[in-house]
């Protein structure tokens, strides 16, 4: 009898663990999709990597909205005025380290790159992407990886660089130096660069090609002061002329223009977040742009200032909005938005013919720039300007043709070390600790090794 | 010892030959039937020392041989009381059992995948029969648990029929993931969550998936509460089990059971609203304070409202009597080795609203026994189909009953909704969106093939199949005619959605019973496997833009559709499963069960784990020294039992990394990741201590059981608060916090009265719970820093320390940390929001053929104040907004002049008073109130009609009855009902159902 029992038991019990870890195993749910699946089959693969330009282009900082960097770091910076609390603080450069805003940027920035390492993780291992999908889609993720590592290292100074979704290791890591991440964003670019091919993959300019990754790697080296690698990207982009050409100041932001070098496309059926945050119809909720600025900035006759700037009076105040963007809303989609595009590359590559002394040819690119807004070329006016006034003239034209685009005013001043000689005088609570925002108190409250910025 | 049986057949016996000589020995031989005259098959007959033991074949015949005249002999049988006859002479005997009711000990109890006698218990079941649920005019089976079983809180979130209930045995044991029982319904899983129904979710609270079943159809619910009964369910009994069995009980003859009941529900307690007088007079005092005149829009008092004009709202929206009905046939036959049951079920109710709502429900149960008693080979099937139709409205129409009492009529002089008054626009017209309806077909069909296979005498072989499938279907309208003519709604806005749900599941459990008897030692013991899959599914489609309201029941009518929800999931779960059960002398039982899991909710390498308890009981009262000495204890068992549970009420794929789809880029739809999976998360154990006490004194006439608790739950599943930039903010994980619940459960039983036509018992219950939050490790930096406070109950909520400034007649917060603005550490107040004690009393009386039965439950708790639930300050008026009536009780205690010590604010027409009132109502201690209640929960009476009456016809049996439920409150709560604790939901209602019951 117990024989008989115990033969039983065993046999049920061996049954058992041979055919119950089988039988507890679950398809996915049909309502999503495991990564081993995404990367059996192209068209997934190339969804998940749409799913980080959506991401991007939707909302928050990459879009263009209240939230964007465009946003808080022209608040920042003397583009705009704040008209709500929520962003009073970017404004005032008092930014709390609890900061909702901030904590949004950090963390969706974060995501996309969680999003791009799973994505180079699923190209790595064994998948069914067929080759030239997987550089295609190597090169994507590669760039959005530098770029979005390229604006958090410029936003928060030292960041915690991660190149795998291993959050355990992840979680326990210390902010890796300024110098290392620029690092590995010129070393993804460069892989980058070798992957993507001149063309747009698709009929939009709103996947990365290889002027897109060239732009970004001019933008870095503009940055680290390499004048000749700056140079170097720059030119290539620029004698890309059958793509590329700068176009009359109303159509630069039109979806798909000749200036644009990439776009990010927005909500099906509607335009740009920006158009819609910036383009006033009644007193501003959110932003509008400096009454100095608009006064102080432009050189008489400046196109830039009429086609590009707007104003509403309200109660007999007048406020200015950027009018890049044309529409402020509509489902006749004309505008997609900007990223990158040729202007800035002119002036960059401007800059660094300046300092590499090669004054001819950087005011040949100012004026490029200069003729479009329908000023008076240097090459007329002032053909033997010195190369001190030249990169001042450089700095200045920076700021009237990228203005409210992407923070570039903010990143402009904190190179150039001249944030708080500017900002200094017209910001009350200015201090200098103020270009790095604070790391969010949620990452410091659940990552021991990091640590604050200074004067947090 | 009165309540010893009555022999029925053995008077022939003792009227039989006293004169025989003791020495003689004889057979005796007979026949063993019980009271309906149905044999007794397997009864065990044996001399009093056991020298001579048989028992009764299927036809209820035995004989023994040798018996010397004088010698006791003893008749046992599982669910009778066990009889002693002394033999007089040898003899052709018929002997009566009795339905072993009283005999407590006796009971057999449902333990799941085992039956166990009731003195032999090692764990902690509660019982609650037909007997009880039939007397209750109820339409889910959890009504007819509340108050009755000790350890489980069930809460009734609305009076809705088929609306949703709160159920938790011994408290709340998981911080996030779910604390829901696991329900077994004739051995199939039954869904514990709500039927999915996001289109309706206002109106029924969560439809509860056990409004399905017809409570008259249920024969028993056992209830499983400690280590010892539930580990056998392993991971999911860590919240205990309940096990609803529906009625099998079948007989040779043919039987036809007739029920018929009619009644009416009602809402028991109204809430006392100003009448138009005292509202406007509350409207003037707060244009006084603000100091303010009424502007053009204050409709209720500058003059478009005629201010004599009063309107009992809460009367108009829902003050209706809902009709109830409920019929049922069964029919019930057979033959020795194949029997049937079949019964039909159709319940009606409407609702209390105004407009033509109602629930039906219509069930088929089925039963079907093949083989005789001593067959090898026996089977059982079970099946069941339910359907309800339920036609309701998608917003609870309590929602508007604190109009203003002045506001204009409803309907035009023509029957047509009102929209215009006096020149003015009504915005907001309470009867409009009684057109905003939601129709829905629920559709339940659950069936179970039980085969037993005799491999040898001890040794069984079964094998039980089931299969569960709930599916519905609604669709919600909401057309142009309920929306604010003004607002000039177009085709766009008339919106219907259509959605589609089901859960199904299946179970297949073979197992092994080996059972022993070796002299004085009994082993019983088991082993089997569990193999479970269940899918759900849920789709939900929003169209709109339909040309007319007359066609939105037509989904090609509509011109534009999107998917507003689209899931599905599925879950598979594998068990095997072993018991081991020892009893020696009869007295000394222990009893172990354990249980591996392996559930595709787990990644790899955690989906099994191993759950385990033990039991043991002594009944002491049948140790001689306690049995000489203590003669008035009749009955006394000490059990205690610990064990390992598990827990894995947390969604499916919750370890998998998985990319959702997201909006499109360029047109294609592009993919995200929704989360970071954590493939290492496990199970969350709770481990289960228990000791009790259960006395029977003076035979049984006295019955006590004592209970203590202690549950701990760890490696509880939460999400855990990671840094941001490794790409999300949380992860699901194990945390090694702790939980505890500890609980006093008394119970008694008092037969105050038992004669022949006379029997009143009296019983109650109480349970004293506390919960508490042992650890949490990294409390302060998660996201439930603000939530829970370690040492506390997990329910605890904490309040600003607000009152009313006898300044300025608005709330204050007080600075607790004194650094001038009001930040979390003011909330320094900690108020625990649930049930302090509860318990009920049952008291039945029968005398001849009446009965009475009586139910109290009670509660002494903590809630929602009335004040939590009145949405805007007093005094307080806009021309869309519906809640500006208040309850009277608010007059009481307002601030009225500089220096009042006030308990509510001043009046004030002023949006600033809508932030300043939600401070102390929603953020303050005002929103706390004792919520205790004493409520008459259950009456019924019955009146069997003696049989002499019909003898000529062929009636079995005639019972008429009344039944009433929730009839009576006894509170000090302010707002429309303890329970449910909202304004804005329909409490749960009053009953009364008159009913007649026939046996033929």
């Amino acid at each position: 009898m117990k024989i008989i029992r115990s033969t039983i038991i065993l046999a049920l019990y061996m049954g058992m663990n041979l055919s119950c870890k089988k039988f507890i195993e679950i398809e996915a749910p049909r309502s999503s999709i495991v990564p081993s699946t995404v990367f059996d089959n192209n068209d997934l693969a190339i969804s998940a990597m749409l799913g980080i330009y959506q991401q991007m282009a939707v909302t928050g900082y990459a879009s263009g909205d209240m939230n964007s960097i465009s946003s808080v770091c022209g608040l920042s910076a003397d583009e705009f005025l704040v008209h709500n609390t929520t962003l009073a603080p970017f404004f005032q450069n008092q930014l709390p380290i609890d900061n909702s805003t901030i904590r949004g940027i950090w963390t969706a920035i974060y995501a996309r790159i969680y999003n791009a390492n799973t994505i180079l993780e699923g190209l790595q291992s064994e998948n069914k992407i067929t080759p030239p999908i997987t550089e295609q889609l190597q090169g994507e993720a590669l760039f959005t990886r530098a770029f979005n590592y390229f604006y958090l290292v410029r936003l928060f100074g030292d960041v915690p660089l991660y190149l795998t979704t291993d959050y355990k290791s992840n979680s326990i890591a210390k902010r890796t130096p300024i110098e290392a991440v620029y690092n590995q964003i010129v070393q993804d670019l460069k892989e980058a660069e070798t992957k993507l091919s001149d063309v747009y993959i698709t009929s939009d300019r709103v996947r990365p090609n290889k002027a897109t990754v060239q732009s970004l790697l001019a933008k870095v080296f503009l940055d680290l002061r390499d004048w000749e690698n700056a140079e170097k990207y720059t030119s290539i982009i620029l004698e890309k002329t059958s793509l590329y050409s700068l176009v009359p100041l109303d159509d630069v932001f039109l979806k798909n223009s000749r200036e644009t070098i990439w776009q990010l496309m927005p909500t099906a059926n509607s335009n740009t977040p920006a158009g819609s945050l910036l383009i006033l119809t009644s007193a501003p909720a959110a932003l509008s742009l400096r009454p100095d600025f608009v006064s102080n900035s432009f050189e008489a006759n400046d196109l830039r200032k009429t086609s590009w700037i707007k104003n509403i009076v309200v109660q007999g105040t007048t406020y200015y909005y950027p009018f890049k963007y044309k529409v402020k809303s509509s489902t006749t989609v004309t505008e997609y938005s900007m990223v990158f595009r040729l202007a800035e590359q002119y002036l960059i590559r401007a800059e660094a013919r300046a300092y590499r002394d090669k004054l001819s040819g950087a005011i040949e690119d100012l004026d490029a720039i200069r003729l479009r807004a329908g000023l008076k070329p240097f090459k007329d006016t002032n053909p033997s300007i010195s190369k001190a006034d030249l990169l001042v003239a450089i700095q200045k034209e920076r700021f009237v043709e990228l203005f409210s685009e992407w923070g570039n005013r903010w990143f402009d001043l904190k190179r150039n070390g001249k944030s708080t000689e500017v900002l200094g005088p017209i910001k009350t609570q200015w201090s200098p600790s103020a270009i790095l925002f604070p790391i969010p108190k949620l990452e410091i409250d659940n990552n021991k090794n990091i640590v604050q910025n200074d004067g947090y | 010892m009165f309540k010893k049986i009555t022999l029925l057949g053995v008077m022939a016996l003792l009227c039989l030959n006293f004169g025989v000589l003791a020495q003689q020995r004889t057979p005796i031989s007979g026949t063993i039937i019980n009271t309906d005259g149905q044999p007794i098959p397997n009864a065990n007959i044996s001399t009093k020392d056991k020298t001579a033991t048989t028992q009764s074949d299927d036809k209820g015949n035995f004989k023994l041989n040798g018996i010397a005249i004088g010698t006791s002999i003893i008749i046992t049988s599982i669910g009778y009381a066990s009889k002693e006859i002394t033999m007089q002479k040898a003899n052709i005997v018929t002997i009566v059992l009795e339905t072993a009711e009283q005999n407590l000990q006796e009971v057999e109890v449902n333990a799941g995948y085992y039956r166990v006698r009731d003195r032999e218990r090692t764990g902690s079941i509660s019982r609650i029969t037909s007997e009880t649920i039939e007397k209750q005019p109820i339409n889910n089976p959890l009504q007819a648990l509340q108050g009755r079983v000790p350890g489980m809180e069930i809460t009734q979130l609305t009076g809705v029929p088929g609306g949703g209930f709160r159920v938790q045995i011994r408290g709340r044991n998981s911080i996030s993931s779910g604390n829901d029982p696991l329900y077994v319904v004739d051995g199939v899983t039954f869904p514990s969550s709500r039927i999915n129904n996001a289109n309706s979710n206002n109106i029924t609270q969560d439809a509860s998936p056990l409004s399905m079943i017809n409570p008259n159809d249920i024969s028993s619910i056992e209830v499983l509460k400690d280590a010892d009964a539930t580990a056998i369910y392993g991971s999911r009994g860590a919240n205990g089990v309940i096990l609803i069995t529906t009625k099998n009980k079948t007989s040779e003859n043919l039987r036809v059971n007739v029920n018929y009941s009619k009644g009416l529900s009602q809402v028991g307690n109204r809430l006392n609203l100003m009448n138009t007088e005292q509202y406007i007079a509350m409207r003037l005092e707060a244009f006084k304070n603000d100091g303010l005149n009424p502007s053009s829009t204050d409709y209720d008092v500058n003059g478009v409202w005629d201010k004599n004009k009063y309107t009992d709202w809460q009367s108009e929206l829902i003050g209706r009597n809902a009709g109830i009905s409920n019929a049922s046939v069964s029919v019930s036959g057979g033959s020795k080795s194949a029997n049937y049951m079949v019964s039909g079920n159709n319940y009606s109710e409407g609702t209390v609203f105004a407009g033509n709502f109602g629930y039906n429900k219509l069930g088929i149960n089925s039963s079907l026994n093949l083989g005789a008693n001593e067959s090898r080979l026996k089977a059982s099937f079970v099946f069941g189909y339910t359907q309800t139709k339920s036609n309701f409205l998608l917003t609870d129409p309590t929602t508007y009953i604190t109009q203003a009492p002045n506001a204009p009529d409803a309907y035009d002089e023509y029957g047509k909704l009102n929209w215009r008054y006096n020149n003015t626009d009504i915005i907001l017209n309470p009867m409009a969106p009684l057109n905003n309806t939601i129709d829905a077909i629920t559709n339940n069909i659950i069936g179970n093939a039980v085969v037993n296979y005799k491999v040898l005498d001890n040794l069984t072989f079964k094998t039980s199949v089931g299969y569960n499938k709930i599916d519905r279907e609604e669709l919600a309208k909401r057309p142009n005619i309920a929306k604010y003519p003004t607002s000039n709604p177009t085709s766009a806005n008339r919106e219907s959605r259509f959605g589609n749900n089901f859960n199904k599941s299946w179970i297949v459990e073979p197992q092994l019973n080996y059972a022993v008897n070796l002299g004085n030692s009994k082993i019983n013991s088991l082993v089997g496997m569990s193999f479970q899959e269940n899918e759900m599914e849920y789709r939900n489609i929003l169209a709109s833009g339909f040309n007319g309201d007359e066609v939105m029941n037509n989904i090609s009518s509509a011109s534009v559709f999107s998917i507003a929800e689209s899931n599905y999931s599925a879950y598979k779960y594998a068990a095997l499963f072993a018991r081991l059960n020892y009893s020696l002398f009869d007295r000394y039982f222990i009893n172990l069960t354990a249980r591996r899991d392996g559930s595709s909710r787990f990644g790899p390498g955690k989906q099994f784990a191993n759950f385990w308890a033990i039991g043991t009981a002594w009944v002491f009262s049948d140790e001689k020294f306690i049995k000489n000495n203590i003669s008035f204890l009749s009955f006394g068992k000490i059990r205690a039992s610990y064990g390992v549970t598990g827990n894995d009420q947390i969604a499916n794929y919750g370890y998998m990394q998985l990319y959702n789809n997201t909006a499109s880029y360029q047109g294609t739809p592009t993919l995200n990741i929704g989360r970071i999976a954590n493939p290492d998360f496990a199970w969350e154990t709770n481990k289960k201590a228990e000791i009790s006490l259960e006395l029977g004194l003076f035979g049984d006439l006295a019955n006590f059981q004592f209970a203590y608790f202690q549950n701990r739950s760890s490696n509880q599943l939460v999400g855990l608060s990671l840094p941001p930039s490794v790409g999300s903010t949380t992860i699901q994980a194990n945390l090694p916090a702790i939980v505890q619940n500890t609980g006093l459960e008394l119970e008694a039983r008092l037969n105050i009265i038992k004669r022949k036509s006379w029997d009143w018992t009296t019983s109650i219950n109480l349970t004293i719970p506390k919960n508490k939050l042992v650890s949490y490790p990294g409390l302060e930096n998660s996201a439930n820093a603000t939530n829970y406070i370690i040492g506390m109950p997990l329910a605890i909520n904490r309040y600003y320390d607000t009152t009313v400034d006898k300044q300025t007649g608005l709330y204050t917060v007080k600075d607790f940390n004194g650094n001038g603005v009001r930040d979390d550490a003011d909330c320094y107040l900690n108020k625990f929001i649930g049930q302090i004690f509860y318990g009920g009393l049952q008291n039945s009386v029968r005398y001849k053929h009446f009965s009475l039965d009586l139910f109290v439950s009670f509660t002494k708790q903590n809630g929602n104040s009335l004040l939590y639930g009145i949405s805007y300050p007093p005094g307080y008026f806009a021309p869309g907004v519906s809640n500006v009536n208040q309850p009277i009780e608010i007059l009481n205690s307002r601030w009225t002049k500089v220096g009042d010590d006030a308990n509510i604010p001043k009046f004030t027409t002023l949006n600033t008073g809508v932030s300043n009132f939600n401070l102390g109502k929603t953020t303050g201690t005002q929103s706390v109130d004792d919520a205790s209640f004493i409520r008459l929960k259950n009456v019924s009476l019955s009146y069997s009609i003696p049989k002499n009456w019909f003898n000529s016809l062929k009636i079995a049996d005639l019972q008429i009855n009344i039944q009433g439920q929730n009839l009576f409150t006894l509170t000090k709560y302010a707002g429309l009902d303890p329970e449910n604790q909202y304004l804005n939901r329909l409490p749960p209602l009053r009953t009364f159902l008159a009913g007649i019951k026939l046996t033929f």
